[in-house]
């Protein structure tokens, strides 16, 4: 049921918006009668982002990459017109609970017309529920493990498929790795790419030694250290998250029995790798985005995110991520001529986007998630990536409950 | 044999973390929940220092006198008032330690830090190559167990908490000072938070929630120690090497679990503690 004033101030909002976008549309950038006169409209979209918690580390190229976006698109995209975006930052501190909390705050308080987000699965989980009522879209600034769908949920992040198929492609047929010793968190996400990769690699022709997985949090990794010395594979998968990568990265390049034993990663950025130091370096990594590409479009979206955030810019696949998610928003807000949530999310299907990583599109078929180009990178001895590969654009495989 | 150094390091990690706690639980009956908050702190101002050109080892002894200074103002500003409410103490130190958390986010970033080794290097011990920084920990942890065993027996300072220790209001009537004793105990606990935790930051992840993963664990090891010493080691490598057993020949997803059953079994067989049963 939906409170009357939330119902009343979100038809305010849609005509106000409808109005302004129709204008802008006709090329009425510069109209008279509807733009430019009066205050800016602002409308609300929340920003969901761990700034507390074990997910915090990833919050400032979050916050970066989506005012970035926002920064573009109110200056650029609404220029000419009287209606602004404005983010409503909530910390969902990694925690589910207070994540319902805060988007339920969002939806009934705040009124925002939707959200961009990149919370951790369960954390996701809990303000999917909080804002199914009202059917907000809710743009997710981050991947999964191929099994979550929601209907009014779109994800710009990677899926298994289009990271682990090239990453191993590329290590077995252009490296020549063929042994390989799986090390993963015991977590949704990795353990999806982990299940692409158990298919991958003997398709490949090559062979996996063990798969072993570490809980979350874990710091002390000498038992897998002493396993992967006995297995002496060609390759470690890692498909550890978060901070865990550090303590492995050090102990396995610091012990004699394994320091030379390549390594390739699914969640290794620039931060992690600066944090980890020289053991990092010659790292493989696959992503949906490395700082390292040199393309043009890439290039620009640096200069800007440089220019805009100086000595404190983190340009990481979390930013880029979260950065396509807004414009997509807007793209989509402004094919469906409004905010009415069924409508932005009906047109997320028919629009795309060009960013840093090049044509952003959601097909239909896709269950919400983006078709993305695999990124091939290895670590440099500055902790920067180097592009090395990159794929044409994946569709992305989705296992949904209920397809 | 490298598999038996693996052990050796796994129980001089957790035991550097116990130090602190088991002092300062020992002699003042205070459970510090601080415990991570202070050694983020020590890995922090050691960083620091190393990142301005500080020497490794000084910066290390920066760390632990940075937190040092915290526990002193923690203890006199809060911890006095609270010595005979338990409950509360918990509540304070579990604040302390959220209000460090955060005031380091603001101050460094959310965002991992590196922290890097002396030195990366393998020396041949027993027969095999193992990374030599490892040996500094343990080297670490026998040098501060040695220390701290010589002072409490050998020194007056040690004879003055060991009375405290055993009975507060007799050592009060003796003329003893007890609030210096509590604060120079929670000093010394202060401080060996941030040493531990300077030290062990290059083989950790370094953020603002640094060491959580070791806090829990070290908690059953104070527990299971029964307020001694040999209790603190025996512990620790109890507790370290049934995780490190269990990671390397089963499953590692279980072995906190099974760690945790071992140690309530143990508590149950031995509820004054490891060591205490030779005085039963």
């Amino acid at each position: 049921m939906i409170p009357k004033r939330v119902a009343s101030g979100r038809l305010r909002a849609v005509v106000a918006l409808s109005v302004a976008l129709v204008a802008t549309a006709c090329g009425g950038g510069n109209s008279p009668s509807s733009t430019n006169s009066g205050p800016a409209q602002v409308y609300k979209v929340g920003l969901v982002v761990p700034v507390t918690g074990g997910g915090s580390a990833n919050a400032d190229p979050v916050i970066q990459g989506a005012n970035l976006a926002l920064d573009e698109i109110n200056s650029k995209h609404l220029a000419g017109t009287n209606v602004k975006l404005q983010f409503v930052q909530v910390d969902d501190a990694t925690d589910p609970k207070t994540a319902q909390q805060v988007c339920t705050q969002l939806v009934t308080q705040d009124q925002v017309v939707a959200i961009v987000g990149s919370e951790n699965t369960p954390s996701r989980a809990a303000c999917e529920s909080a804002i199914q009522s009202q059917n907000l879209p809710y743009f997710a600034g981050n991947g999964t493990g191929g099994n979550v769908c929601y209907s009014n949920m779109f994800f710009f992040g990677i899926a298994p498929n289009q990271q682990v198929s090239p990453l191993v492609d590329y290590l077995t047929q252009k490296q020549n790795l063929k042994k390989f010793y799986i090390l993963a968190s015991d977590y949704a996400p990795p353990k999806g790419s982990v299940a692409v990769a158990a298919k991958q690699v003997p398709a490949d022709g090559g062979t996996i030694v063990a798969t072993t997985y570490e809980p979350l949090n874990t710091s002390q990794f000498s038992s897998d250290v002493a396993k992967i010395a006995a297995a002496q594979p060609d390759l470690v998968l890692s498909g550890l998250v978060g901070n865990d990568q550090i303590p492995f990265h050090k102990q396995l390049g610091d012990d004699p029995r394994t320091k030379s034993i390549k390594v390739a990663s699914f969640q290794m950025n620039e931060a992690i790798a600066a944090a980890v130091g020289s053991e990092s370096v010659g790292v493989f990594v696959a992503s949906d985005y490395i700082s390292g590409d040199s393309s043009a479009a890439n290039n620009a979206w640096l200069a800007a995110f440089n220019k805009k955030y100086g000595s404190s810019a983190k340009p990481s696949f979390f930013a880029a991520e979260t950065y396509d998610a807004t414009l997509m928003m807007a793209a989509a807000i402004k094919k469906a001529g409004g905010t009415d949530a069924g409508k932005v999310i009906s047109a997320v299907t028919q629009v795309s986007v060009d960013t840093e990583r090049g044509h952003i599109v959601i097909k239909d078929g896709s269950h919400g998630y983006a078709t993305l180009a695999a990124h091939i990178g290895r670590v440099n001895s500055n902790f920067g990536i180097d592009q090395i590969d990159v794929t044409p654009p994946v569709d992305p495989v989705v296992a949904c409950p209920s397809s | 044999m490298s598999f038996f150094l693996d052990l050796l390091i796994e129980s001089s990690v957790l035991l550097l973390v116990v130090l602190g706690l088991g002092i300062i639980l020992g002699l003042m009956d205070v459970i510090n929940l601080a415990q991570s908050g202070f050694m983020a702190v020590g890995v922090y101002a050691a960083l620091t220092a190393a990142h301005r050109g500080v020497n490794f080892w000084l910066a290390v002894l920066v760390g632990a006198a940075a937190t040092g200074v915290l526990g002193l103002l923690a203890e006199w500003a809060i911890i006095r008032r609270l010595y005979a409410r338990p409950l509360e103490t918990l509540l304070a130190t579990w604040g302390i330690s959220l209000v460090l958390v955060q005031l380091i986010s603001i101050y460094f970033g959310h965002g991992p830090q590196s922290f890097d080794e002396p030195f990366v290097t393998a020396v041949p011990v027993l027969g095999v190559q193992y990374p030599a920084y490892r040996l500094v920990i343990f080297v670490a942890a026998f040098a501060v167990v040695a220390v701290l065993y010589l002072v409490v027996r050998f020194t007056r300072w040690g004879l003055i908490a060991r009375m405290v220790m055993a009975n507060q209001a007799l050592a009060a009537g003796l003329g003893i000072n007890t609030v210096r004793v509590r604060q120079v105990t929670f000093l010394i606990g202060s401080l060996l938070a941030g040493f531990a935790g300077a030290l062990l930051g290059p083989i950790q992840g370094v953020s603002p929630y640094y060491a959580t993963a070791l806090i829990a664990p070290a908690f059953l090891a104070v527990l299971l120690a029964g307020r001694t010493l040999l209790g603190l080691v025996l512990a620790s490598a109890v507790l370290a090497v049934t995780a490190t057993v269990f990671s390397r020949y089963f499953n590692p997803v279980y072995a906190t679990a099974v760690t945790v059953a071992v140690a309530v079994v143990l508590l149950r067989l031995f509820p004054e503690g490891l060591t205490r049963w030779r005085r039963s």
